[in-house]
């Protein structure tokens, strides 16, 4: 490389001729440093935003909408959409399988039995959580109490109405004092998307662990994979320590 | 990395819009800035001037561009769908395991900021920072370009006004896609971590970003910018595209030298670097 091709030491830092040339003023900068402005404050309005979007998707059909993970505040996933449908006079919940007195409920008599609330915060393992979700509804402990597990029985298979959804607890963690079979929500029976009427609730796991539009528990001498498990999602789905920690 | 395969090692160029012949070249149309590689080339045109200034090449991108360039798009593609399989259900659906697929996003990222830093430690700064200036002129009337023909058809200078939108905004979220991304990595340990809006500003920024994508590789392979395809590739563009679509712009003015050998700290630098960086993308894939 010849001496004249070298730049000088403050070269590097000439304008180049072609900003001269331009008019305007430059506003690269205040353009890059904006939108990294304009992100950063949105980790606070961002979420705010998205359920303004998701509202304004209210009027497409509800096939197109649960494709789209926007929704309340939360993130509406759904594995065989429409979500199923709640009739009051023919829904019943069944606790069923390795038990001493198999029980079926219809919905006016789950709520009939001893309730509890809880306000706890829903942890979602694609990242995103919805803090203080008021919740009312029937210990799981006191189901179990009621159809008595065999001793055979090592967990439980939580079934939804939703075909081929499944997932499962095992006995020592459906024994966690704030597993809950929900039936309200924010002092409201559960929206539709949520999992209308039931579904179960466990705040230390991520939420695929709960299953929505749960109508079905099966005592089980053996724990098999539930449905996201199947897909590579772990079993044991602790908050914070889980799926790849 | 940062190596110069298919760069310059020929002697600074001559007068490219004068037509004038390179001495180092036998071939008195073509100013050859390759080191001899780019062989003879064809032309339609007619007059010996048109003829010369069509199988002309001018060097438009260093290596040093081109290996950040194709960093930056293997790196954001390969984001893109392990990300869109983290994130929409119906996408994990097809994917048969999660934790892979998300090992393999952590990694990638991971990789995609070594080889940034690699690229600014053993790659030509002086190009770099000149670039980076060039970016920076945006200006009102650049962001024109983005919805006004007529501001199309003022003269350019190296990048138009889109080229340059896209750069600073491109940049911008990549920034924000590490900024929220680490956010989320820290949320899976320690809930506190997560803030409202940081699911929503990783899928902005993909949004944007993605759609940005989209029309940069639209208008790149489109037939009247098809003949600046090169310029990423070798670095070169034919020298009546750049007359015809970046005017202003004077390859002259903007040399491209060869990138200069890093020095023995700058190596030593870059190999702490590349450990770190492969160290670390292990740790992320592997929890």
């Amino acid at each position: 490389m010849s001496s004249s091709q070298e730049p000088g030491p403050g070269a590097a830092r000439e304008t180049p001729r072609e900003v001269t040339l331009d008019e305007g003023r430059p506003i690269g900068r205040r353009v890059f440093l904006g939108t990294v402005g304009l992100g950063i404050t949105s980790l606070l309005w961002g979420q705010a935003a998205i359920d303004l979007l998701s509202k304004s998707t209210s009027a497409l059909p509800q096939g197109v909408r649960s494709a789209i993970p926007f929704g309340q505040g939360w993130r509406i996933y759904a594995v065989n959409p429409p979500f199923p449908t709640f009739d009051r006079a023919s829904w019943t919940f069944t606790i069923e399988g390795l038990v001493e007195k198999p029980i079926t409920y219809t919905y006016d008599q789950l709520l009939a039995l001893p309730a509890a609330d809880q306000t706890t915060d829903f942890h979602c393992v694609t990242g995103w959580s919805v803090d203080d979700v008021v919740w009312k509804g029937v210990r799981l402990d006191d189901l179990l109490a009621e159809a008595k597990p065999l001793a055979s029985a090592k967990g439980m298979e939580f079934w939804s109405m939703e075909e081929e959804y499944v997932d499962t607890l095992t006995l020592d963690q459906a024994a966690m004092p704030d597993v809950m079979l929900a039936y309200e929500m924010y002092g409201q029976p559960i929206p539709r998307e949520h999992g209308a009427p039931t579904r179960m609730v466990i705040p230390k796991m991520y939420g695929y662990k709960g299953t929505k539009w749960c109508n079905r528990i099966k005592l089980v001498d053996r724990i098999e994979d539930g449905y996201w498990e199947v897909r590579g999602y772990d079993r044991d789905a602790w908050v914070g320590d889980s799926n790849g920690l | 990395m940062a190596s110069d395969p298919a760069g310059p090692t020929g002697p600074p160029r001559a007068a490219w819009h004068a037509g004038q012949a390179d001495p180092a070249t036998t071939d008195p149309g073509i100013v050859d800035h390759s080191g001899g590689e780019l062989g003879p080339l064809t032309s339609s045109a007619r007059t010996p001037e048109e003829r010369a200034l069509g199988r002309k090449r001018v060097m438009r991108f260093s290596a040093t561009e081109r290996v950040l360039h194709a960093t930056n798009g293997v790196a954001f593609l390969l984001l893109l769908l392990t990300g869109l399989a983290l994130f929409l259900p119906f996408v994990a659906q097809l994917f048969g395991n999660r934790p892979v697929v998300k090992a393999v996003h952590l990694a990638v990222a991971a990789l995609w900021l070594t080889a940034i830093l690699l690229t600014a430690i053993l790659g030509d700064r002086r190009v770099l920072r000149r670039t980076r200036v060039q970016f920076e002129s945006l200006s009102a009337e650049d962001l024109r370009w983005l919805r006004s023909s007529a501001a199309r058809a003022r003269p350019q200078g190296k990048f138009n006004g889109g080229q340059k939108f896209h750069a600073v905004l491109q940049g911008a979220l990549t920034f924000l896609f590490f900024l929220s991304g680490t956010f989320m990595y820290l949320g899976e340990r320690n809930t506190d971590f997560r803030f409202p809006g940081t699911i929503a500003l990783h899928d902005f920024a993909m949004v944007f970003a993605t759609i940005f994508v989209i029309g940069h590789i639209y208008i790149a392979f489109s037939p009247k910018a098809v003949d600046s395809l090169s310029g990423m590739v070798d670095g070169t563009v034919p020298a009546s595209y750049a007359a015809e679509h970046h005017p202003r712009w004077n390859p002259d003015d903007d040399p491209i030298t060869p990138t200069p050998k890093p020095g023995p700290l700058r190596t030593v630098l870059a190999a702490v670097v590349l450990v770190a960086g492969i160290v670390g993308a292990f740790l992320l894939a592997g929890g």
